[in-house]
């Protein structure tokens, strides 16, 4: 039976070639809509592009109608770019990689309007209103770093010192902890002492000594007065064995006291805290000027960073660190995607890289961004380990009727290896600031054209950065003029008195400090706003806080005294205990040490004995 | 109609023997198509071979048609079979050459549904086509002679439909 039938090559021919047509003829669109999909799994918004071509011969590859959606507005775009063409080079493509040595974009425009929204639709089953990828991470970063405002309405309260509830205070634990621990001591030092039972020997020793007493060769006899001899230094021995272990057990008491006593040490500072709680609770407002400018400006600098923050993930994600297996959602198909392994490794193609990019954007119109700019990033990749040098890039403006007088983006992404390192400097001057509400007291400032500087490092899970705003024309706005925000008669009096304290600045500089980790950000706000409202509240409300912190401070010594004073009572009596009767058995014991060491002198004495 | 013609034409210039072992062997072949991701480059050198070997290219269109939706069903299982051979740190060095190597990378074979697929079928492979071929003689001496002698067979089998059926008979 014959097993090739060489009459199908043509038909096979046929078909191969049938599919290299349809591959050309659609891989225009294949490429069109594969960006828009790797485009929006990326960015976590649509990503649309009205074409692509691929020249085979040539190797460039040419998108027209770029459209990316910002994740955090779906009705605007992040950018739009007319045309991008990409040397594509050809030999990594057998891989299936794609390396594209340069990247030359024109008519890039940013923040554009879209017609239609870009969010993703919404997976079926999902609750109808889950917020979008971007959204969830900057509520994250927002709930972290938020700390509460400054609320009037508490300021001129009357203090409610029953709101402090006697069980959630740390003293009372600690206090508690250091009474049960005296029980744990007195009942360890009794029983030591039980089973170290010094009596006997002490006895024994005592009735030896006594029967010496008066003892000579005559009453004792020469092997007496032998007997004796062995008798006193074996009962001696016992004495020196009986005061090791006493020693011994004398040690471990002692440590138990010490133990005793450092609970009874940490009582004052858990007092200081529950002091800092009972005012937390009451909200009572401080005057620190530290601690004030959080409170103003917190909720939205959070907002604003969580949303840099966002990005800064995305290139940790699409861009991982190492040469490790990655895995990867596969491709959307009718059958299931599966999971992609990358298996990188040096000296080879990474999967996606773009050497070299230099791009010059025109921004038209008439608004602050419009004018030229230009960018130029170098080792675009996602797999840098392979790669094996940092992803850089440079955004400068070049020329502008309006907007920045200045304007520069810098930064690396370097993942090579872990942990991986981020660096964002961003400096604009001349531009429109954003106008911030006062976080709590009714009015917001207009901070109007300034300078904004941010400096972003990250290591790691270790984060570093700061965004200063500087403007020397800020505007200042009252909110509550049509209603009145405040309540009362006292709490209108210290709104006016910091309306009229902030509403004297006409230069502001509010500085942003992000510390910790990318998961626990923390963040400091200092601002010459927060010195005038601390200003403000201190003449207004100066002594009436202080009055409030006094009966805190009283409110929580009522709850805790009792209490603290039992303990420290109680452990004052173990200690007593413990030191008096260990004193007297070493008493007991030196003293019939001392008087058989006597009889022994007498005894060695007789001639024959010693 | 033209589509029936096309694939009658091509089937019968393809199929001029066609004994229960090219039947079968060529239904385990299409079991590939079927139960792999379609558009992978394995599956141009299944169809490569369908033509190009004597065995029965509607075995081959059987065996797709029937793994069609058996692929669906088991892409969960195929799934874990392909992440358990892609951790597998023994097999790392391989999967890092057939990734990083041209062409062959085109596979996709760190594809945890393609890899996982293409072994099952190749361990179901040999078992496949000897039990297909046993199935084909026995619906041949069994099922295939009854049938010829139903007046309604008679009647189909007079009729274009059985055109169609025959590509698949033999």
């Amino acid at each position: 039976m014959r097993l090739i039938r060489w009459k199908a090559l043509l038909p096979l021919a046929f078909v191969l070639t049938v599919l290299v047509v349809a591959t050309v003829l659609f891989l225009d669109p294949t490429v069109r809509r594969g960006v828009e999909a790797a485009g929006t799994s990326a960015v976590g918004a649509k990503v649309d592009l009205a074409s692509a071509h691929v020249g085979l011969g040539d190797g460039n590859v040419t998108l027209r109608g770029l459209a990316v959606t910002n994740p955090g507005k779906p009705m605007t775009n992040l950018f739009e770019a007319q045309e991008i063409v990409l040397d594509v080079a050809l030999l990594p493509a057998l891989e299936g990689k794609v390396v594209v040595d340069t990247v030359a974009a024109r008519g890039i425009r940013f923040g554009t309007a879209r017609r239609t929204s870009g969010a993703i639709p919404p997976v079926p089953g999902a609750p109808a209103d889950e917020p979008s990828a971007v959204r969830k991470l900057v509520d994250d970063w927002v709930a972290q770093m938020k700390i509460p405002p400054i609320s009037l309405a508490t300021l001129t309260q009357t203090v409610n010192v029953g709101a402090i509830s006697a069980e959630s205070l740390a003293t009372l634990r600690a206090a508690r902890a250091a009474r049960d621990f005296v029980d744990t001591a007195r009942t360890r030092f009794t029983t030591g002492l039980q089973s170290l039972d010094p009596r006997p020997t002490v006895d024994s020793a005592a009735a030896l000594a006594t029967r010496l007493q008066g003892a000579s060769l005559r009453s004792l006899g020469i092997g007496g007065a032998r007997q004796a001899v062995t008798d006193v230094r074996r009962t001696i021995r016992d004495l020196d064995a009986l005061n090791a272990k006493l020693a011994s057990f004398e040690r471990t008491t002692r440590g138990d006291i010490d133990s005793l006593g450092d609970r009874l040490e940490a009582i004052p500072a858990a007092r200081t805290a529950d002091y800092a709680y009972a005012k937390s609770l009451l909200r009572l407002p401080t005057f620190e000027i530290p601690a004030i400018g959080p409170q103003l400006f917190s909720g939205l600098i959070a907002e604003k960073v969580g949303e840099v923050m966002y990005w800064v993930n995305m290139a940790e994600k699409y861009v991982p660190p190492g040469l490790e297996r990655q895995m990867r959602k596969g491709p959307s198909r009718a059958r299931a995607s599966g999971t992609d392994v990358l298996f990188p490794r040096e000296r080879v193609y990474p999967d996606f890289l773009a050497r070299l990019a230099e791009l010059s954007l025109a921004i038209g119109g008439e608004g602050a961004e419009a004018g030229e700019y230009e960018a130029r990033l170098v080792g675009v990749t996602t797999q840098p380990a392979v790669y094996g040098a940092p992803t850089r890039f440079l955004v400068s403006r070049t020329a502008g009727k309006v907007g920045p007088r200045d304007a520069r983006v810098s930064g690396s992404i370097d993942h090579r290896r872990v942990p991986v390192r981020d660096s964002l400097t961003a400096r604009f001057s001349g531009i429109p600031l954003p106008t911030m509400p006062l976080a709590g007291l009714g009015a917001s400032v207009a901070l109007g054209d300034g300078s904004s500087e941010l400096q972003l490092a990250r290591e790691g899970d270790r984060l570093g950065g700061r965004w200063l705003w500087r403007s020397t024309t800020v505007q200042w706005v009252r909110d509550t003029v049509g209603t009145p925000r405040a309540t009362t008669p006292a709490m209108r009096l210290v709104e006016d008195a910091l309306w009229r304290a902030v509403s004297r600045i006409d230069s502001v500089e509010i500085e942003a400090r992000f510390t910790g980790s990318v998961t626990k950000p923390e963040l400091a706000v200092r601002t010459n706003i927060a010195d005038a409202v601390a200003g403000a509240l201190q003449a207004q409300l100066g002594e009436e806080v202080r009055r409030a912190e006094q009966q805190v401070r009283a409110r929580v010594d009522e709850l805790v005294s009792a209490k603290v004073a039992e303990a420290r009572a109680e452990a004052d009596k173990v200690k007593t205990l413990a030191e008096q009767r260990l004193a007297e058995e070493r008493a007991k014991l030196e003293a019939q040490k001392a008087a058989l060491e006597a009889r022994l002198r007498e005894l060695v004495r007789i001639p024959g004995i010693g | 109609m033209l589509i029936l013609k096309f694939l009658q034409s091509l089937v019968g210039a393809l199929n001029s023997d066609g004994t229960p072992f090219q039947v079968g062997v060529g239904m385990a072949l299409g079991l590939c198509l079927g139960l792999t991701p379609l558009m992978s480059l394995h599956n141009v050198l299944i169809v490569a071979i369908a033509m190009l070997t004597t065995v029965s290219f509607p075995g081959v269109m059987l065996g797709w048609a029937a793994a069609v939706p058996l692929g669906f069903a088991l892409d969960p299982l195929f799934d874990r079979i392909g992440m358990a051979l892609l951790t597998n740190d023994a097999l790392a060095p391989f999967f890092t050459w057939l990734v990083n190597t041209p062409v062959v990378s085109l596979s996709r074979l760190n594809n945890s549904i393609v890899l996982g697929s293409l072994v099952a079928w190749l361990v179901a492979f040999v078992p496949a086509a000897f039990l297909f071929r046993y199935l084909v003689a026995r619906y041949r001496v069994h099922v295939f002679a009854r049938l010829e002698k139903l007046r309604l067979f008679q009647a189909i089998k007079a009729s274009k439909l059985y055109g169609v059926y025959e590509m698949f008979r033999t």
